[in-house]
This record gives structure tokens, C-alpha cells and sequence, in this order.
């Protein structure tokens, strides 16, 4: 039987931005004073008051938020000045939610990653190919909720992957 | 079920499951397989044999059948050469053999088996070999009609398969005594466990046996050990479950079938599921094969290996024959006597290899009424259908003919180890255990029990327990590993029992007979791997699970060598045979592999385009207008409307990446053959890349957007290649340069605006502030400003079209609403929608190298952009661009062409020839690589490499393609043949 013990939403737009040290900045300290989220290690997220920061490779973060890119923009620039290296991709990406006790087995029909509480906790972040499709992914709670974005221009088969595996 | 016996075995006599056979319908129990309850119902004869259609039997009870295979289910649930005893059995199941005409009694290919002297191996290379045109149309069919295996559905699977992934510290395959000791240890430490069996129940060998484990019968032992690990969080019991294959870094593939054993999926449920498993460690617990014995007539109904024969006495409660004769070559066959006698089957005889047997066995023996052969061993078979008498040779050689209509051999077993040795590891000839052992086990792999040579109950339960301890413990589970005692044992192996005249079959399920192997032999191929190709033994769907140690022993044997010497040939996955479907997943059809599309698709669909796959994207290829019956007309139509007035084309497929950082200039002198780092701000310039080994990678522009801050784009086909490329660079080569850069490929929509009136359109949807005149905007510049009301956007005024052009990117979000915008603003001015093949047929009027050109092989002088080459810096390629073979002026650059009689139509893929020159290779100059009709020039035109091609122009060659037999003479032209001044351009 296909698992229904799950809920799957998709995730509104959301303006994003690439950073990176410029040489020698430390990012990750600068980023506890003037950041609400502090950029966190590799394969960690962390969220707070609407900003999420991600990191899944070394030396690149992902901030998120829902918002315009402009706001965003202003608010990282404010934040490292000249210290980052920013590239602006809003938009980029489509999200989907997908929460409740039954996602692990069905996001297991999907995902090539161990999402077992012992191997993924909340907090923790991933990149990914999946099916053919580029997935980013982080664990944001422990219900489980799970958020998992794709690039746009795959979001009508991402959708379609995930009616496939019965999360839709 | 007139062969059931009252009582005892694991079914349910209180149900009755009809299911039907070759048109007849029978009766079961649940705990059945089709095998089982058809040999209950008297059926005894189950398909005909692969190369002579003898009338066969079953062999065995398990996954290793090698003849009775069937087709399950009808129409296009209809599945092919599934062993019987594989199949449980389930309410309406329909079944049927195959491989027989008319029908399976009397079956007209017998005949074969008359003809079987001149059949024997090599037979097909021997005698079909002339005339070759004969092959395909004749022979092929006629050997594949009489050959056959079992025939597939025709209609397209109505059933879905899925594929998942699953993660654990230890992985047992196989749910025997041995698995599930080992799966209980560990499982009790704490570990992730997943426990697969092949069976619908686990225990395995345990449902067969009719001794105790302590205090409790086996069956269920077995049974509370499965109960105890259910009640454990971390351990997944998977029943249905075959492990196929191993690959590297502790990763297992597995087929689940989640509903073979229904009439029909149900609620959803796939029909398989294929897992990819990821284990820390595994165990194998796969047990052993139990080896036929090779003798005259052993392939007759009734001849069956012994520990299946107990499998279908103790575990489903049915007697295969009512007088049985045992040829046993050590104590498997004394264990099937006494089970004959606490059932009350009659025994004939029992046939023992070994000289002396002890007096208890003698007594057993005795009490059963069955004759002892010691030290002799089976001469041949008499029956015609199924099996009605045996010839026994004493140990003097004198013979005896018995009454009897099952036969049992113990032939000694098999180790499963194919699993250890998917990865390469060599198996290796055990003499103490008669049989081939996993020496070098992969990393993180252990086999236990059976699969291991360790054959017996207890020690089974011991190795599997020390297995499971010891795995978990290598995971950091605190347990005690219990200590283990190693016993052995002794047996006789016998492999060949030469007597009579009478086939004597190796593989049964392919056919291949002692005498096939003595003709390998006799003509050379001696060496395991051409004995194996020249008989085809141990290439069947069973894989020779029961045959491959039987053949090599023969070959041994005659070859004078032993066992080890003679070696084996390589166990590759699959360990059973795999539906393709159950691989494929969900993805079949449409949905075979993902699709990119533009942000703007939507309207391009409303537009009437009609789109083309190139790679995953989709992409509009031309937008055919109501009185327009040939892409021709679309297309030319799309071009005048360009030329003349303004096009719109959704141009973002492109690869884009914007790179940011002190280095960035930099990094991309580095990468591309031209210098960048002059490049001003708000200003774009065209680029090219080549790899280390100086071909051009890809082409494309850089922008600088900021003094710091680059937009540089790839062509769509290679956007993936320049990302790598680039990252490469960065990661490995100049870590050290301060420059970060990302794909914005899914950021940004990009339109490019085309034609003569682009720059009124283009000014009617910029907000105030950005200043596009000819002046203030000129060619090849670039700047970020806002239209459409705010819309944050990026300008390019890049052109590749030859016309006045600009690329406008907007945010992917908006970009349907900002393509509306500008189709709305141009209205006035005629704008028209234009695809990738009108885009074509202009850079090609233009000259300008795509994919065609730009195909790996050709250098930047290849492609007559020597001149972009900068002199005074280093970039990757440099230096074997430079290579002697790659300046010579023989060697093809680019050229444009026209046909010399102009109505005369161009094709991709011919070759040049001089006029005069012979059509042969060593007169080849050149290729053409990319053609189109012109509606500019109001002819066919193409792009084509010519050896010395830029001194060459105005000369007269031949355009010829040997592969559809076209010859076109054409006139060599600059490549540029629209336009050449750029007048328009930069209109």
C-alpha cells in the first residue's frame, strides 16, 4: 500500500543567494554578529525568523528566504560587506515540503541518502541526484519534515517524480 | 491430490486453492507452490528440454530449477521461464509449459532427441555457417522456433515497479539456520539489520527439516526466531527478497517481488520493487545447491535431487514417487531413507558410492526393506515419459534392474558463494569439501553456513551466530562474538558413473550432455571458459547452479588434470534472473529520464511551437501559422520576419554562470583563448574555450557586469562540460584564486530580440533609466537595469542572427509574464516567435560555428578563429593546440558552400572530392557539417571542413554521401555568406 501518512506541500518562491569567502574571510564567525541564522558547518542548515542558511560543499553557503531578492540582497551585503563573494539565485529552484511518518519510506522510493534518525537529524542538509534530478534537501524538524528543491527548469518532472512515488 | 500425504508439512489443509495447468484445473493448499501442488496432483511431467524436447521433470524444489519452467499468468500479465517451484501458488493462478507442439504429451520437436548424434555442441556453428545470407532470414527464425524458451507478454506491462534505496549496518541475505542466527545476534546488539529471503517463509533449509533444534521442531524454531526479529525496531524482515548482485562500496542490489504471489497488484503496490542496499557489512547466507549425479537416462521425470525430494515429503507433505530408489555419494541420501521410512515410503534401494556404511545405517536399511548397494552407483534409467525402472550396477559391476518411479541423488552441494565473487574474487577448489569456496571474500562481506562449506545444521546455527556478532561488533555494537568450533566431514564425490549408451545429462536446462563435453574436449576446448561457450553449459536462466561443478569435474577428468587445475568460469550478477521492468523502475515512457523546460514553455505552447528533445531540454524547434503544411514554409517565414522586421526566440536553454571575485578576470584568461581581463565594464565579447589537449571545448560570451563580477555563457549541449571544466580548474588547478562562481542557467529566462525594429521593442518595455540607442548601448554591450515596471533584467547586445540584436534575461519566475510583455510591445512592429531551426538556418548564413562545427575534434584554427588567440598570456590548451599535425595545411578548416546549379539541395555528412578524383578514401578533403535552405540567399547553403579551405575559395568539389548515394557539386565559399561587412549587426 502506497504510505498516506504523509503530507506534501509546495513551497512558495524564494528569493536565494550563493556566498562564498573572499580570500581569506572567515565567513562563519562574521556571520554570528551580523546574521539572525549564522551560517552553519558542511551538511548542516540552520533556520530562524524566516532565514535559512545551508551548507552542503565546503566554502559555499545557501541563504534563503521568503522575500524579494532585494531584500535579501541588502540584508547579506550589510551583513559581509566586501568579506563574500555573493551570486544572486532567486528563483532558481522550485520546493516542496513533504512531512509525517510515512515521508522516510516514501522519500526512500527517491532519494539515494540514508534518512534514518540514527544517519539524518533536523538540521541536516544534503545534495543530491535523484532520479536523474538535482535535488537539494535538508531535515527541518523531527516529525520529519523534509524540504527538497530542484532546479527549475526540472520542476515539472520533479513533480511528476514525486506523484510517481506517492508523495502527491 | 492423490500423492498428499494425511498429515504433516507446512500447509493449510483447512483452504482448497484452484488454479489451473495447461488448460486442467487442480487444487492446492496454501504453503504451496505450483510445483508442489501440481506433483501432489499427480503431475509428473512438467515442460520438454531445451535442444531435443525430452520430456521433463522436476529437478529440485528451489530457485536453482533447471526444468520445470512455465509461463505464469496470461495476456500481458504473461511472464516467461519461471521455475515452478518458485511460484506459490495463489487462488486462479494460470500456468503452462512451454517449449512443446502440440502439446506437452505429445510433442512433435521429440523427433529431435532421434537426431540427437548430430546435435551436439558446436552443432549451430558447425552446420549454419553457409550461405551467411541464410542467417537472419532463415536459420535464426528456424533455431529460434525449435530452441525456444517460453514467449513474453506482447502487450505492454499493465503493472509499475519502483525502485528504493536502504541503508543498514548489516545485511544477511539468505533466511536460513545460518541467516537468522546471524540476523539475531546482531539484531540484538542494536544494529540496523535487514534480513532478505528469497522464500515467501523464512527459514529455508529449516521448513525441510523434520529433526529438532533444542526442545522445538526446526520449522519452528524458525518461526519464533522470525517472530523475535520482527519485534526488534531496527531489523526489516524482507521475505520475496532475492539479493542479486554486488557492487562496490558495500552496495547490493535486490529484487522484492510485492505481488508475484497475487493474482493481481493490489491497492497500488508495485508488482516488484528493486532495492539498492547499502550495507556496512553483510552476511552470506545463501546455503548450498545440492549437485545432481551424472549418469544414462538421469534426466527422466523422476529423477530428482534428494534434498528437494525431503523438501517436498517434510515440508509440503507430498510423496514425488511411490517406490524410490537413493544413489547417494555421502549421508544426504541416508537422511531421505529415513524420512522414506518414518512416512511410510517404499524404497527399492539405496545406491552408496562409499565402500562401507555404518551397521546403524545398515539397520535403517533393513527396516525400510530397501536393498544397499555399497560401493556401486546408478547405470541407467528405463521410462518413457516419466520414470519407471533403474538399472543398478553393484560394486562388482553387475547389474540389477529395479521397479521404481523416483529416482534421488546426493551428489554432495554447491556453495552459493556468487555473491562473494561479483566483485572478481577467483572461487577456489576445496578438496576436503568437494566443492568451489569464496577464498577472498569482498571487504566487509562474510559467508556463513552452507555458502560457506559448512554444511550440517549445527554448524550452520554456529557460523551464522558468529557471523552476526562479529558484523555487528566490526559496527560498533558492543556484543560477544560466540566462539566457534569448525567440524568437517567426509564424502565421496563421484562425477560421471560411465554405464550405457544413454545421454547422460550436465545441464539439464540447456541440454548439454556428458557427450558434449567430451566432443569439447575432443576438438580443443579444453580451457573452462571455451568449454563453456562452444556447449553453452551454465549459460541457461538457471545459470548452471546445478551443472557448472559437474561439467568442470567431466572436463577435468578428461583432461587428466584435478579440479583446481581446471578451474572455473567467472559468477556474474544476476545470481537469478531480473525483469528488465523491475530495473527500469518508474522509469518507462515519458517518464524514461527528466525533462528541462524554459521557464517560458507554457506560452511557446500556446504559440502552436512544436518542440524537439535536445538532451533532457525541450525545446521549440519552429511555431507552424495556420496554411503552413511543411516545417519549410515555418521556418522560412520565421527568418524573412527576422531579416525584415523583428523575431523573439526563447534562447534559455543556454548554459549561464555568473562568476564573482577579485580573480575572476583572472581565472577566465586562463580559460579562455582571448584575453579577458581588458574586457571593460558593461561591455561583452565572445569567447572560446579549448581543453588541455587544444580541441575547442565551447564557445560562448563573457560579460562584465561589475569590475569584479562576470556573466559568461556556454552553448546548451555543453553547459554541464564548462561547469565541470570550470570547477576542475578552480578545485584542483588555482585553488588559490579568489573566485566564486555559480550556475544561473535556472535563474534567468533569456529571450533573444531579433531583426531591424528589435531596438523600438525592446524600448518600449525598459523602464526609464537604461539608454539602448545605438550610441550608448553599441554592439556587444551589456548592462543590468529594470523594465516591464521594476522587473530587475539583464541586457546583452549579442547577436546570432547577424541582425541587430539583444539577449534580455529575466528572472525565471516572471518570465512567462515578461515574454507576453514583449510580444505585446512588438506587435506593432510584426514581432514574430521564432525556434532553434530558424536560429539554425541564420548563424549558418552567418558562418558562425555551432555544434556541428564545434564537435570536439576541431582545433580554433580548424574553425578560422586564429585571430581570437592571445599571444601574450597562457590558457589551457595553448601548448598542444600547437601540435605539428594540428598546423598542417592539409588539414580540414572551415569553409562555407553552395550548390553550383543553385536549385540543387545540400546534405549533412558528404564528403569532399576534387572534381575529377576517384569516390575512394584516400581522396577525402573534408566534410559538410551543417546545411539549410536560405531564404536570404534563395538556395541551400552549408558550413563544411575542407583541407586547406581558406585558400580554396571560388573552387568547384564534389559534395558525395556513399551512405545514401548523393553527389552534389558545390562551390567553396568564405564561410560568411550573408552580410559579410556586419553592416547589419551593428545597425
Amino acid at each position: 500500500m502506497v504510505e498516506r501518512d504523509l503530507e506534501a506541500v509546495v513551497l512558495p518562491e524564494l528569493a536565494m543567494f550563493a556566498v562564498a569567502p573572499r580570500r581569506g574571510e572567515a565567513l562563519r564567525q562574521r556571520s554570528q554578529r551580523a546574521l539572525p541564522t549564522p551560517l552553519p558547518e558542511c551538511g548542516r542548515t540552520l533556520f530562524t525568523d524566516g532565514l535559512r542558511t545551508v551548507c552542503v560543499r565546503p566554502d559555499q553557503w545557501l541563504v534563503l528566504g521568503e522575500g524579494t531578492a532585494e531584500w535579501l540582497g541588502a540584508l547579506l551585503a550589510e551583513a559581509f560587506g566586501d568579506a563574500a563573494n555573493m551570486v544572486d539565485v532567486s528563483g532558481a529552484y522550485v520546493g516542496m515540503r513533504v512531512r509525517g511518518a510515512g515521508s522516510r519510506a516514501a522519500l526512500g522510493k527517491f532519494l539515494p541518502l540514508d534518512l534514518h534518525p540514527r544517519a539524518m537529524q533536523a538540521g541536516h542538509a544534503a545534495a543530491t541526484l535523484a532520479a536523474h534530478l538535482p535535488v537539494l534537501l535538508w531535515q527541518a524538524d523531527d516529525m520529519p519534515t523534509y524540504e527538497l528543491l530542484c532546479t527549475r527548469s526540472y520542476a515539472a518532472s520533479f513533480r511528476r517524480t514525486m506523484e510517481l512515488i506517492g508523495v502527491f | 491430490m492423490t500423492n498428499r500425504l494425511s498429515q504433516g508439512g507446512l500447509i493449510d489443509r483447512s483452504v482448497t486453492i484452484p488454479f489451473r495447468f495447461d488448460g486442467v484445473t487442480y487444487t492446492g493448499y496454501p504453503g504451496d507452490t505450483l510445483a508442489s501442488a501440481l506433483l501432489a496432483s499427480g503431475v509428473r511431467l512438467f515442460g520438454r528440454s531445451f535442444k531435443y524436447h525430452r520430456p521433463r521433470g522436476l529437478l529440485s524444489a528451489g530457485s536453482e530449477e533447471p526444468n520445470a519452467l512455465v509461463e505464469l499468468r496470461e495476456g500481458a500479465r504473461r511472464e516467461p521461464n519461471v521455475p515452478a517451484t518458485m511460484v506459490e501458488l495463489y487462488p486462479d493462478l494460470v500456468a503452462a509449459s512451454q517449449n512443446r507442439y502440440p502439446s506437452l504429451r505429445f510433442d512433435l520437436l521429440a523427433a529431435n532427441g532421434l537426431l540427437a548424434p548430430i546435435f551436439g555442441a558446436g552443432f549451430y556453428y558447425k552446420t549454419f555457417m553457409w550461405p551467411a545470407s541464410f542467417w537472419e532470414r532463415l536459420y535464426e527464425p528456424l533455431i529460434r522456433r525449435a530452441a525456444g524458451l517460453g514467449r513474453s507478454a506482447t502487450e505492454p506491462d499493465p503493472d509499475h515497479y519502483e525502485r528504493a534505496t536502504l541503508f543498514c549496518d548489516v545485511l544477511v541475505i539468505g533466511g536460513g539456520a545460518a541467516g537468522l542466527a546471524a540476523a539475531r545476534e546482531a539484531g540484538r546488539s542494536g544494529a540496523r539489520v535487514v534480513l532478505c529471503d528469497e522464500g515467501s517463509r523464512l527459514g529455508g533449509w529449516l521448513l525441510s527439516e523434520p529433526g529438532p533444534i533444542g526442545d522445538r521442531p526446526a520449522a519452528i524454531w524458525a518461526e519464533q526466531t522470525v517472530a523475535e526479529l520482527q519485534t526488534m525496531d531496527e531489523v526489516r524482515v524482507m521475505p520475496r527478497t532475492t539479493v542479486l548482485a554486488t557492487f562496490d562500496h558495500g552496495t547490493y542490489v535486490a529484487v522484492e517481488r510485492v505481488a508475484d504471489h497475487k493474482l493481481m497488484p493490489e491497492g497500488g503496490e508495485p508488482r516488484q520493487r528493486v532495492w539498492h542496499i547499502i550495507a556496512r557489512r553483510s552476511i552470506v547466507a545463501c546455503g548450498a545447491t545440492e549437485r545432481p549425479l551424472v549418469f544414462g537416462g538421469n534426466d527422466r521425470p523422476g529423477v530428482m535431487l534428494s534434498g528437494s525430494v525431503r523438501t517436498y515429503l517434510n515440508r509440503y507433505a507430498v510423496t514425488p514417487g511411490r517406490r524410490a530408489v537413493i544413489a547417494t555419494t555421502g549421508d544426504d541420501g541416508w537422511d531421505l531413507l529415513a524420512d522414506c521410512v518414518r512416512l511410510g515410503v517404499d524404497v527399492a534401494a539405496i545406491v552408496d558410492r562409499r565402500g562401507t556404511i555404518a551397521a546403524d545405517r545398515l539397520d535403517l536399511a533393513r527396516r525400510a526393506g530397501a536393498q544397499v548397494f555399497a560401493g556401486g552407483h546408478i547405470g541407467a534409467t528405463a521410462g518413457a515419459r516419466r520414470l519407471s525402472a533403474v538399472e543398478v550396477l553393484d560394486s562388482g559391476g553387475k547389474r540389477q534392474r529395479l521397479t521404481a518411479d523416483l529416482l534421488a541423488m546426493a551428489g554432495g552441494w554447491t556453495p552459493a558463494i556468487g555473491l562473494a565473487c561479483h566483485l572478481g574474487a577467483k572461487p577456489v577448489w576445496n578438496e576436503e569439501s568437494s566443492a568451489f569456496l569464496a577464498a577472498e571474500a569482498p571487504p566487509g562481506l562474510r559467508l556463513v553456513g552452507g555458502a560457506a562449506g559448512l554444511i550440517g545444521l549445527v554448524q550452520a546455527l554456529e557460523s551464522g551466530a558468529h557471523g552476526g556478532a562479529e558484523a555487528a561488533s566490526a559496527c560498533g555494537f558492543a556484543v560477544a562474538v560466540p566462539a566457534m568450533a569448525t567440524h568437517s566431514e567426509a564424502a565421496a564425490p563421484l562425477w560421471f558413473m560411465p554405464a550405457n549408451r544413454q545421454k547422460a545429462f550436465v545441464d539439464f536446462q540447456h541440454d548439454v550432455a556428458v557427450s558434449d563435453v567430451a566432443l569439447a574436449h575432443r576438438e580443443g576446448y579444453r580451457s573452462v571458459e571455451h568449454l563453456k561457450r562452444y556447449t553453452t553449459l551454465g549459460m541457461a536462466t538457471d545459470q548452471g547452479r546445478t551443472a557448472n561443478v559437474n561439467g568442470l569435474a567431466l572436463m577435468a577428468q578428461m583432461t587428466g588434470r584435478d579440479i583446481a587445475a581446471t578451474g572455473t568460469t567467472r559468477l556474474r550478477p544476476p545470481h537469478t534472473p531480473v525483469a528488465i521492468g523491475a530495473l527500469a523502475g518508474m522509469h518507462r515512457g515519458r517518464d524514461y529520464r527528466p525533462t528541462r523546460l524554459t521557464p517560458a514553455q507554457g506560452w511557446a505552447r500556446e504559440q502552436g511551437a512544436v518542440f524537439i528533445e535536445t538532451g533532457p531540454w525541450l525545446r521549440a524547434q519552429y511555431f507552424p501559422r495556420t496554411g503552413e503544411d511543411d516545417w519549410l514554409q515555418s521556418v522560412t517565414r520565421e527568418v524573412h520576419a527576422v531579416r525584415s522586421a523583428v523575431g523573439l526566440c526563447d534562447v534559455s536553454t543556454l548554459g549561464k554562470i555568473e562568476l564573482v571575485g577579485s580573480d575572476a578576470a583572472t581565472f577566465l584568461d586562463r580559460v579562455y583563448v582571448n584575453t579577458i581581463a581588458t574586457l571593460p565594464v558593461g561591455r561583452a565579447r565572445y569567447g572560446l574555450m579549448l581543453r588541455e589537449d587544444g580541441f575547442t571545448l565551447d564557445d560562448g560570451t563573457i560579460a562584465r557586469l561589475q569590475p569584479d563580477r562576470f556573466v559568461i555563457t556556454t552553448t546548451t549541449g555543453e553547459a554541464h562540460a564548462v561547469m565541470s571544466h570550470l570547477e576542475y580548474c578552480h578545485q584542483v588547478l588555482w585553488p588559490e584564486l579568489d573566485v566564486h562562481f555559480v550556475s544561473i542557467s535556472d535563474r534567468w529566462a533569456q529571450f533573444a530580440v531579433a531583426g531591424p525594429r528589435s531596438r523600438a521593442v525592446l524600448q518600449a518595455v525598459l523602464d526609464p533609466g537604461l539608454d539602448i540607442s545605438g550610441d550608448a548601448f553599441p554592439f556587444m554591450a551589456a548592462a543590468e537595469g529594470r523594465a516591464f515596471g521594476g522587473l530587475r533584467i539583464r541586457l546583452f547586445r549579442i547577436s546570432f542572427s547577424g541582425e541587430l540584436a539583444y539577449e534580455l534575461a529575466v528572472p525565471a519566475p516572471q518570465a512567462e509574464t515578461a515574454v507576453r510583455a514583449l510580444m505585446q510591445a512588438g506587435a506593432g512592429e510584426g514581432i514574430t516567435p521564432y525556434g532553434l531551426e530558424a536560429m539554425s538556418v541564420m548563424r549558418i548564413e552567418k558562418g558562425y560555428a555551432a555544434g556541428g562545427e564545434i564537435n570536439g575534434q576541431t582545433t580554433p584554427r580548424d574553425l578560422g578563429l586564429e585571430k581570437m588567440l592571445a599571444k601574450r598570456k597562457d590558457y589551457i590548451g595553448r601548448v598542444l593546440m600547437r601540435r605539428r599535425a594540428l598546423q598542417e595545411a592539409s588539414r580540414p578548416t572551415l569553409v562555407g558552400l553552395r550548390p553550383t546549379d543553385r536549385s540543387a539541395r545540400l546534405h549533412g555528412g558528404a564528403h569532399f572530392l576534387a572534381l575529377q578524383a576517384p569516390a575512394t578514401a584516400a581522396h577525402d578533403e573534408g566534410w559538410v557539417s551543417s546545411v539549410a535552405f536560405s531564404p536570404t540567399l534563395g538556395h541551400w547553403i552549408g558550413l563544411g571542413f575542407l583541407a586547406n579551405g581558406a585558400a580554396r575559395h571560388g573552387e568547384r568539389v564534389r559534395a558525395y554521401d556513399p551512405l545514401r548515394n548523393r553527389e552534389t557539386e558545390v562551390e567553396i565559399m568564405p564561410p560568411c555568406q550573408f552580410d559579410p561587412e556586419g553592416v547589419r549587426l551593428h545597425g
